[in-house]
């Protein structure tokens, strides 16, 4: 006890900032990974696959279309969903992308779209993402 | 000298640098910097229009050599030599992503625009760029595709043509001149040009020097 | 201002005047630390006195530590710091002549320009002495220019050098300021020299 009273400011400042740390680590509502790392993938062009490789994607794959139509030529149906690219990082599809455990591809008619929001969801953490060629 | 609330002193300091050292000892820091701002905020930079200029604006900025924009082709070198675009530098996109673009980006005064073949690499290196905090980067809608079918292959049908679409039409023609002469130089000038216009690492300011 | 001009866009006016209060900042703090005292500064290497190392080595690990933290939460950017380059050579050589220098006047650049604020005629002289040194560098460059640029490696970082993390090796760096700070009290008693320490 004496030795709280003695070292509290010292105490504060560590809960402060570990509480910071935990907060900047854990929040879904910022960036936290290295960028250079995190943009790798669209380096080599690891990002991008062709409706005959995405059989050999791991897990259960989430269609996402960008365009607000769905329009997949293959997939099964009830895995497809049409998000227009700026609701993606909404509360509910931010959910639904970040608790899915297998792979997303995206796909646009407009490459640019499809480009951009690869790239948030990739610095946002999310490793297993696609862009349907 | 209160050497008693002098030791206290020194042992809250030592305990605060201690577990500021242990906390710091456990985050994945790395050398390299993350997105900065929130990821709703940089998105909707991204897909903003007005981060897309059209090759009929972009066409107007070379012909009127206009000193605020800086083109930068982030295509391979030998698709940049093979079709170089007037009054652009060349960036491989392996080399802008490896690379801290503050070296390619930090005037703030120059508009930065992005060209590939398509929108794709082009795009990505300009959300790349918008994440870490360049809000000066822009892309060049359709690439070089949609500049060569609409800049160079440029043709007028019809009897009549209006004010604007003259001027329109004016700035294609010397543009797709300014190109064809560009790529009708000998490899060994080009190259002499390429280098020119390669960027060199721009050290900071600092130290004793 | 790097680390912070490169996150808010600010006029150059206000970048300049943050610089000028860091250095007023910094200037008041030797002085009330005692270091514009050439017996102080002379005392680290006699063992009577390790202020000198105390001090400077807690700043350097605070504003490593803080720098870090502040990295980490997006607040500052860290790639716009200066790496100063690194050459072998010179750097052992500019050490050598740096520390007999300093042990000499008793004074190294910066302590030597906040001696010489509150009149001390030797720090004027010796402030007088480092820019001829300085300007003879510049004149006869050409002719050492292969010494000083022998052996260059680089903006090496020590982290990087040793392939640990940049957090682990501020851990390791305080617990060497630790380890350090307790011989330099060692040292202290046993090179006591009360004739000067009570006069400091």
């Amino acid at each position: 006890m004496k030795v709280l009273k003695q070292y509290w400011i010292v105490l504060l400042i560590i809960l402060a900032t570990i509480t910071a740390v935990f907060v900047k680590g854990f929040s879904r509502n910022s960036f936290r990974y290295d960028a250079v790392k995190r943009a790798e993938p669209s380096v080599n062009k690891a990002n991008i696959i062709t409706p005959g490789q995405t059989a050999r994607l791991p897990g259960d794959i989430l269609w996402i279309d960008l365009d607000g139509v769905k329009n997949f030529s293959t997939g099964p149906d009830e895995k497809v969903i049409s998000i227009p690219a700026d609701s993606i990082l909404t509360k509910t599809y931010k959910k639904l992308i970040f608790k899915h455990k297998g792979s997303i591809v995206i796909k646009s008619a407009d490459k640019a779209i499809s480009a951009g929001v690869w790239m948030i969801l990739a610095q946002m953490g999310i490793k297993n993402v696609y862009i349907l060629n | 000298m209160n050497f008693k609330s002098d030791m206290k002193t020194r042992e809250k300091i030592s305990a605060l640098l201690l577990s500021a050292g242990i906390i710091l000892a456990l985050l994945p820091l790395t050398g390299n910097r993350s997105f900065s701002g929130k990821p709703e905020k940089v998105l909707s930079e991204i897909l903003n229009a007005e981060t897309f200029f059209s090759v009929d604006q972009v066409a107007r900025f070379i012909v009127t050599e206009d000193s605020t924009i800086q083109l930068i082709d982030v295509r391979s070198p030998e698709a940049y030599r093979k079709n170089t675009m007037p009054r652009s530098v060349n960036i491989p996109y392996n080399d802008f992503i490896g690379n801290d673009p503050d070296k390619y980006l930090n005037n703030r005064n120059i508009k930065n625009i992005f060209i590939s073949d398509d929108d794709y690499d082009s795009s990505l290196a300009m959300a790349y760029s918008k994440g870490l905090g360049y809000s000066n980067c822009y892309v060049m809608k359709g690439g070089l595709k949609e500049w060569t079918s609409t800049v160079i292959e440029s043709t007028f049908t019809g009897e009549r043509i209006s004010a604007r679409e003259n001027a329109l039409f004016e700035t294609r023609i010397r543009a797709a001149r300014l190109f064809n002469e560009m790529n009708s130089l000998p490899d060994s000038l080009k190259l002499k040009f390429m280098e020119s216009k390669k960027f060199s690492a721009k050290k900071l300011d600092g130290g004793c020097e | 201002m790097g680390p912070i001009s490169s996150l808010v866009i600010m006029p150059e006016w206000l970048d300049l005047l943050i610089a000028f209060m860091i250095g007023t900042g910094f200037g008041f703090a030797l002085e009330q630390a005692g270091f514009s005292s050439s017996r102080k500064l002379a005392g680290m290497f006699y063992g009577y006195d390790t202020t000198v190392i105390k001090v400077f080595f807690t700043a350097a690990i605070v504003a490593l530590a803080g720098s870090q933290l502040l990295s980490y939460l997006g607040l500052i950017n860290l790639n716009q710091v200066f790496v100063n380059e690194y050459y072998v050579t010179s750097a052992i050589a500019g050490g050598i002549i740096m520390g007999a220098g300093f042990i000499m006047g008793g004074f190294c650049p910066g302590t030597g320009i906040s001696a010489m604020s509150i009149g001390k005629i030797d720090a004027m002289v010796y402030i007088a002495g480092g820019l001829t040194g300085a300007f003879l560098f510049a004149e006869t460059y050409p002719l050492i220019r292969n010494i000083a640029e022998a052996n260059y490696k680089g903006p090496v970082k020590v982290n990087e050098v040793f392939g640990i993390s940049p957090g682990l090796f501020t851990l390791i760096l305080i617990a060497a300021a630790a380890v350090m700070f307790w011989l330099a009290e060692a040292a202290e008693k046993r090179f006591a020299r009360p004739d000067i320490t009570n006069e400091l």
